[in-house]
């Protein structure tokens, strides 16, 4: 683990934004840990970002709210994440890890839509992050492995989200038409 | 001389996602030459995403056109090609560093398709490439401004570490540019003005994958 200062302290301000409910605190504190992953490329930091994005992104969601197992899914997160803590402040890098993928692991004992709407919530995060990756620089192929799926869910993810910037110009699209033009002529 | 076309993965996947890959057959008639991928990038286009079912009928698609021969995969000087490969990675991923740490930018299947021109080169083909992903356009075109793009990007200062990554000094043609050859040549034949469909054709690769700016394709159009 590269970042386990950094870490400590996203995870520590993740638990006060969860239990106040504020997604959009949690949404910037996941920012932050993949800005930070897209130099170091530590693994924790991007597990880090994409679980507490997913966070976000479920207690911004008022349709499943009601459904019963919203607030022991909660619930668990709050518990897991606290033991995360807590362990990383051990420096049991082990144990942290195993608590911070039962957050995620949850979802495996629902059924029905919430099932789906959470695994999707988790998909998402995760291409979500891949996407800012990209954005920091890091190509597709990179940014793919580290995250640990494949180009073609990038691609097909980026299409839809993604932005290009004139900082991602090269070349004039006329050179390219008028030297495509020659090589095909 | 023999001329060969080189792809990267995201140039197939984009002209695949617009179910635009018919065009690579008369497209290599008229160029008269070879289209290659790597192993590496085969990896990337069939191996890796071959179990998942979204995107089954796409690798079927593929696998056909190097069944028949339209693309082929580059087999020989594989020692050298892995080589090449590993020196030009250790060369771009040890050039920039942030917060005391180097940034790895460029992964293996990118990185083959320098390392196949450069063979390709030396064995005096006449090597375009095509690739759609920014980065390892910008270490081809545009290697000089990396620091300062990364520096945009990452909101932090770089440091260039040495000045060994040089740029491969050739024009990267995309599947954009392709897509609009395939148009002119009467390849693709849709209803509506080459304007109308050079547009359709760009914003369409756009959302699947393709580097474009707007600005792009606005100059593109009038280039019909």
């Amino acid at each position: 683990m590269k970042e386990r200062g950094h870490i400590l302290e996203i995870l520590k301000n993740a638990k006060v934004a969860l239990e106040q409910n504020d997604s959009y605190e949690l949404k910037k504190l996941s920012n932050m840990t993949i800005h930070t992953a897209s130099i170091s490329k530590d693994v924790d930091s991007i597990s880090v970002a994409v679980t507490i994005y997913a966070l976000s992104k479920i207690i911004e969601k008022d349709q499943y709210k009601n459904k019963k197992e919203w607030p022991d899914f909660i619930k668990n997160a709050k518990i897991f994440l606290e033991k995360a803590i807590a362990n990383l402040e051990k420096d049991d890098v082990e144990l942290f890890r195993r608590e911070l993928t039962k957050i995620r692991n949850q979802v495996n004992s629902l059924s029905g839509d919430i099932k789906t709407f959470f695994e999707e919530v988790f998909r998402k995060a995760m291409l979500n992050k891949a996407k800012m990756m990209y954005e920091h620089g890091i190509s597709a192929e990179e940014t793919a492995s580290v995250l640990g799926i494949s180009q073609w869910e990038l691609i097909d993810y980026f299409g839809k989200a993604g932005s290009v910037t004139k900082y991602d110009k090269t070349t004039e699209i006329e050179t390219r038409v008028k030297y495509a033009r020659k090589i095909f002529s | 001389m023999v001329k060969a076309l080189i792809f990267d993965s995201s140039s197939i996947i984009s002209l695949t996602l617009n179910d635009l890959l018919f065009i690579l057959k008369p497209l290599k008639e008229i160029y008269k030459g070879e289209f290659f991928i790597t192993s590496q990038i085969k990896r990337e286009l069939i191996t890796i995403p071959s179990n998942i079912k979204r995107f089954e009928l796409e690798v079927l698609m593929i696998k056909k056109l190097i069944e028949e021969g339209i693309i082929k995969v580059y087999n020989s000087d594989i020692n050298e090609l892995n080589k090449e490969v590993q020196s030009i990675m250790k060369i771009v991923n040890n050039t920039f560093k942030a917060k005391g740490e180097f940034i790895k930018i460029i992964h293996e299947g990118e990185t083959s398709i320098i390392a196949l021109r450069r063979i390709l080169n030396k064995k005096n083909y006449e090597v375009n490439i095509i690739v759609d992903e920014r980065v390892t356009r910008f270490i081809c075109e545009n290697s000089s401004n990396l620091q300062e793009i990364l520096e945009h990007k990452l909101h932090t200062p770089i440091k260039k570490i040495n000045n060994v990554l040089t740029e491969e000094k050739c024009t990267v043609l995309r599947s954009s540019e392709l897509a609009l050859i395939a148009l002119e040549k009467g390849i693709i034949n849709l209803p509506g003005n080459k304007k109308e469909v050079a547009d359709a054709l760009l914003y369409g690769l756009k959302y699947q994958g393709c580097a474009i700016t707007r600005e792009d394709i606005e100059k593109a159009k009038k280039m019909f």
